[in-house]
């Protein structure tokens, strides 16, 4: 009579009585005629047996702090985004500020008015020029293309003699 | 009389605290102890099945009953313990060598004649024990995952396939090569 193939992975199930009547009967029939797979399936049996009676222990746990740990845990993920990230220091205290500055801004603005071409002129003539003496001709030194060649500033009545004013 | 677990994770998707507490404290051994078993870091362990709990707490509305609530608890705890263990593959990879979860189908390993002699009986049973559960820990993560599903919590092939999302096949398969593995490692001395 043929071997039936090697029952291989119906082996475990085998093992543990998974199997059904006519599938243990077929894994039974084989290993009564293979002894390859009759002494694996030995083996197997005894590691099964051997990691059942040996299973490691885990570090102990204190179970009142391990359910406690998870109370706060469990408390933060219910707690909406936008509260928890108010009990953060120092994102709150950057988010103030940048909400006073734009406070500030905006209220200056408010009181000043909106800014137009001439006023920011203004603004900008009496910021530079106080701190820039050659500014205080502004009026003359804006026509100048050469502003910066200062020999032909101290030289103008040589070039165009015989004008006044 | 005392309430069944699916009972109180239904109460649990009506926020009942009570009820959610009495869950915890019935699996929370169970919990850390798998977790340990495939993670091997008590940290880790107590990490992730914390982690269990709270995603219980937060998907009890989807239970549905349909399964038993332990495979449904286990397969939430399994898959997060799988999932951190392959992230931090290429760590434990640089650490300790784990056996590719690519093996080739019908492996030679598989068909190596079985030793002469029981090697069980020559070495001594702690030495034995140490190296078992050294393999063991050398198995790819599905192999290794359904055996501790097998061997230290008592699931049926069929409950494992549920754990792990896979037929009962292929559960057959992971724990045939795992324990074909563990068996040429002890008769490989």
């Amino acid at each position: 009579m043929a071997m039936t193939p090697h029952p291989d992975a119906l082996l475990i199930a085998y093992l543990r009585g998974e199997l059904a009547e006519s599938d243990r009967r077929s894994v039974a029939d084989h290993l009564a005629a293979c002894s390859e797979c009759a002494r694996a399936a030995e083996n197997f049996q005894r590691i099964l047996n051997d990691l059942g009676s040996s299973l490691p222990q885990p570090p102990q746990v204190h179970w009142g702090a391990y359910r406690a740990e998870l109370g706060e845990k469990l408390e933060a993920r219910r707690r909406p985004w936008r509260w928890q990230w108010l009990r953060r220091p120092v994102p709150l205290a950057l988010s103030a500020a940048a909400a006073g500055v734009l406070l500030i801004l905006g209220v200056q603005s408010w009181i000043s008015g909106p800014l137009g071409n001439g006023d920011l002129a203004s603004l900008e003539e009496t910021v530079v020029a106080s701190r820039l003496d050659l500014l205080r001709q502004y009026a003359v030194i804006e026509r100048l293309d050469l502003w910066e060649d200062l020999d032909v500033v101290r030289r103008l009545d040589e070039l165009y003699p015989g004008r006044k004013g | 009389m005392e309430l069944s677990d699916e009972s109180l994770c239904e109460r649990v998707a009506g926020r009942d605290e009570a009820a959610f507490n009495l869950l915890v404290e019935r699996y929370q051994q169970r919990a850390y102890r798998l977790a340990w078993s495939i993670l091997r870091d008590a940290e880790e362990a107590r990490d992730l099945s914390q982690e269990a709990f709270i995603r219980l707490y937060q998907a009890a509305g989807s239970f549905g009953g349909r399964a038993r609530f332990s495979t449904w608890f286990y397969r939430i705890l399994v898959n997060l313990c799988l999932d951190h263990r392959r992230k931090h593959r290429w760590w434990r990879r640089v650490v300790a060598p784990v056996h590719s979860e690519d093996e080739a189908e019908g492996s030679v390993v598989e068909r190596l004649p079985a030793p002469a002699h029981d090697p069980l009986e020559e070495l001594g049973r702690g030495r034995v024990m140490s190296r078992l559960w050294a393999a063991v820990d050398g198995l790819s993560h599905q192999q290794r995952a359904a055996l501790l599903l097998q061997v230290q919590e008592g699931l049926p092939t069929a409950e494992i396939a549920l754990v792990l999302k896979c037929s009962e096949a292929t559960v057959r398969v992971h724990l045939h090569r795992a324990l074909t593995a563990l068996r040429k490692t002890l008769g490989g001395a």
